[in-house]
């Protein structure tokens, strides 16, 4: 079939002329250069400005050492380190709360819009009101409420709840026995690795020469045994560290402050309402008919939940909750309102010392854009791997 | 046509906002403009405040009323400004407020690095703890290990970290984002003791359930001095404020107070007197102020003495000793060169 040149055909010289004579392209570039020239005239204004106003601006005081303690740290951390290894902390604080708030939320969410949908009205109508009046006050109050109420509602450490020998309620934190690894923990390890090894390996020998090897108990015991036998001649693998009261504090284990605690439940319970209706709008998004379809095939409720309707919802889902997860990140910021040392609160306090606010504030910014695009990112990856090919 | 008028007034925005005006002296500017400019708080009785009808009261807010009757005259051409300590130096830098009279702390880094000049200091205290009493600590040296609630940017918690890592002794920082949360997380035993300047700790400490449970320990880990703060570059604005702090306690020196410094300024026939009234000499107009501008500074505080008693001192609710607030000739530390 004869037809006239194509676009591929014109050279690129005439291809970018005819380009450029298109009013859609100009009036595009237009808006380019006048963003660009916009931006550029606001950084030169800007740092003109500081130069005049402080005399010094940029990053170098990052390698500074930092004068104060922050309350918690996931690494070593002490007044007399960088502001950048401060910087750090605090980025990981963010991290840690955000990361647990976005799996607790999830499962809060969850539960709830299951409840929502549940036939027993008394039950239903309870989700229904704690979606309502836990999204409609504002985040910033449940969190000053759960602190108060941790501080105010917790013993103080010297009359410490003990439910269990090893954990203590007390409204300075939970205190909690930790593991600590002895000696013996590796070559319990490498006995356990090694046991696995063999009963994966017994299993494709086996399921070559058909033969029947289940994995209970034959499997099993051949993974375990090994490690046993080590712990047997090398000793317990762990040792408990128990917290005990000495001076003012309780003084080993692991402590999880009510700081913490209160912006876990607060972001948890806040975003949780949110997912609930993002949940239910999924599940009630499934056509009627898978589940009749479900029914007929003789699956019983629980089953046609999970095999039939979540994942379907889940592409549904998704993309709404992305935007939720988002969320708690960023509103994990409000932190600073109660002393958990994220992000923002390492910022401020740096801020205060070195009064770099320009930089401590874009700091700030790219921290949060740099989370929130590996938020979005990972869960499109998720998004594509779900959503169903369109026909 | 219209594109090349987009780009102009791009260029002219650009133009239009860069740099401020830095060629004439603040003080010049100040009394063109008719209005003083300070920067305070406005929730601590006593020492910046501002009640349901308006009023700001207290000792930073008093320093800047004083400010504005010497510059301009009158105290109620004065425009308070309530800051957050996170925002109190980006407001001077940027120019938004003329004054920061804010109980700020004078230090080297700050006085050096920020372009600030900081006049006085006008308040003298120190960083102390407050304890509670079944602790059975006495002295700072027992806190070892102890959980402290601090108030989060401020130079106390710096204090704080670089005198216990002087000491080889550790501390869980407790940190408030305001006074208010640091004491009742204090008062409800989130932390063994709580740090601040003592006259701030002995009000709130006045205002416990029950105040003998708690006590102030004695030593103090930090000097802090207070002071009023200005940007750099306006020497005019600055010998005016600074001599405004020396003349207060000149006026207390030479027992001219509110209630008399009209009286004194008819019938004195002593020349220093008549000399720091303006009475005789041209030394306010010299420094481009009304020449009786220290007779309207006395006139809307009082003297160094009447205008620390009337706000943290024996007058007020507070009732903080003047310690080493006091003069140098009873003991304390406040010290003016001589008006000659």
């Amino acid at each position: 079939m004869k037809s006239g040149p194509t676009y591929q055909d014109v050279p690129g010289g005439v291809r970018l002329a005819r380009l450029f004579a298109q009013r859609e392209f100009q009036s595009q570039a237009l808006f380019v250069i006048i963003v660009v020239v916009l931006v550029w005239g606001a950084i030169q204004v800007a740092s003109e400005n500081l130069a005049e106003s402080s005399g010094k601006s940029g990053f170098a005081f990052l390698w500074q050492k930092a004068a104060f303690e922050l309350g918690e740290s996931l690494i070593p951390y002490s007044a007399g380190d960088t502001y950048f290894m401060a910087f750090v902390v605090g980025v990981l604080n963010t991290l840690k709360v955000a990361a647990l708030g976005i799996v607790l939320s999830t499962f809060v969410g969850l539960i709830i819009a299951l409840g929502q949908l549940s036939k027993s009205v008394v039950i239903a109508r309870l989700c229904r009101g704690y979606v309502e009046v836990v999204r409609n006050v504002p985040l910033l109050l449940q969190l000053l409420f759960w602190h108060t109420f941790l501080l105010r509602g917790l013993p103080t450490v010297r009359q410490a709840l003990s439910p269990v020998e090893g954990v203590y309620f007390t409204n300075r934190g939970l205190y909690l026995l930790s593991p600590v690894a002895e000696p013996s923990f590796w070559v319990v390890m490498l006995a356990l690795l090694g046991g696995i090894a063999l009963a994966v390996g017994l299993r494709i020998w086996h399921r070559k020469t058909n033969a029947e090897f289940t994995l209970w108990p034959w499997g099993l015991s051949i993974a375990i045994l090994p490690a046993i036998a080590a712990i047997y001649f090398a000793g317990a693998p762990i040792s408990w560290d128990i917290p005990h009261l000495s001076g003012f504090n309780f003084k080993g284990g692991l402590t999880i402050t009510p700081e913490f605690t209160a912006m876990l439940l607060g972001l948890s319970l806040y975003t949780g309402a949110f997912n609930a209706e993002i949940i239910r709008a999924g599940i009630l998004g499934v056509p009627k008919g898978q589940v009749e379809a479900g029914f007929s095939l003789g699956l019983h409720p629980g089953q046609v939940m999970r095999k039939i309707v979540l994942p379907q919802a889940l592409r549904i889902i998704i993309p709404p909750i992305s935007n939720s997860y988002l969320n708690l990140t960023k509103e994990s910021s409000l932190g600073v309102a109660i002393g958990y040392p994220e992000v923002v609160r390492v910022a401020n306090i740096t801020l205060a010392e070195t009064s770099q606010s320009l930089e401590c504030v874009s700091i700030i910014m790219l921290i949060y854009l740099i989370l929130s695009l590996i938020t979005s990112m990972i869960l499109n990856l998720m998004n594509a791997r779900t959503s169903r090919e369109e026909r | 046509m219209i594109r090349s008028s987009i780009f102009a007034a791009t260029v002219a925005l650009c133009m239009g906002t860069g740099g401020i005006a830095n060629a004439a002296d603040l003080l010049d500017e100040i009394q063109e403009r008719g209005e003083l400019v300070c920067g305070t708080l406005n929730y601590i009785a006593g020492v910046g405040f501002i009640d349901d009808k308006g009023e700001w009261s207290g000792f930073d807010v008093d320093f800047c009323k004083a400010a504005g009757a010497a510059i301009l005259g009158d105290a109620k051409k004065v425009k308070f400004v309530a800051l957050t300590g996170a925002q109190k130096f980006p407001a001077l830098q940027s120019g938004e407020i003329d004054i920061l009279s804010r109980s700020v702390t004078e230090t080297i880094s700050r006085d050096t690095t920020l372009g600030f000049s900081f006049i006085g200091p006008n308040h003298m205290t120190g960083q102390g703890f407050m304890v509670h009493k079944d602790t059975g600590v006495t002295d700072v040296k027992q806190l070892d290990g102890a959980s402290v609630c601090v108030l989060a940017g401020t130079t106390t918690e710096r204090y704080l970290a670089d005198w216990f890592k002087a000491n080889g002794m550790s501390f869980q920082p407790v940190a408030a984002e305001n006074s208010d949360q640091m004491y009742s997380m204090y008062f409800d035993k989130r932390c063994d003791a709580v740090t601040m300047e003592p006259p701030y700790l002995a009000i709130r400490r006045a205002r416990a359930a029950s105040p003998d449970d708690h006590v102030i320990l004695e030593t103090l880990i930090a000097k802090s001095f207070e002071a009023p703060v200005i940007r750099e570059g306006s020497p005019k604005f600055f010998k005016v404020l600074q001599w405004m702090h020396y003349g207060m306690i000149t006026a207390e020196e030479l027992g001219i107070t509110q209630a008399n410094v009209d009286e004194v300024a008819k019938t004195s026939k002593d020349p220093v007197v008549l000399r720091f009234l303006g009475v005789e000499g041209t030394i306010g107009a010299d420094m481009g102020v009304k020449n009786d501008w220290m007779v309207n500074v006395i006139k809307t505080v009082g003297n160094y003495g009447e205008f620390y008693n009337n706000t943290l001192g024996k007058n007020s609710h507070l009732q903080v000793p003047r310690g080493l607030n006091a003069l140098w000739r009873d003991g304390g530390a406040m010290v003016a060169p001589g008006w000659q």
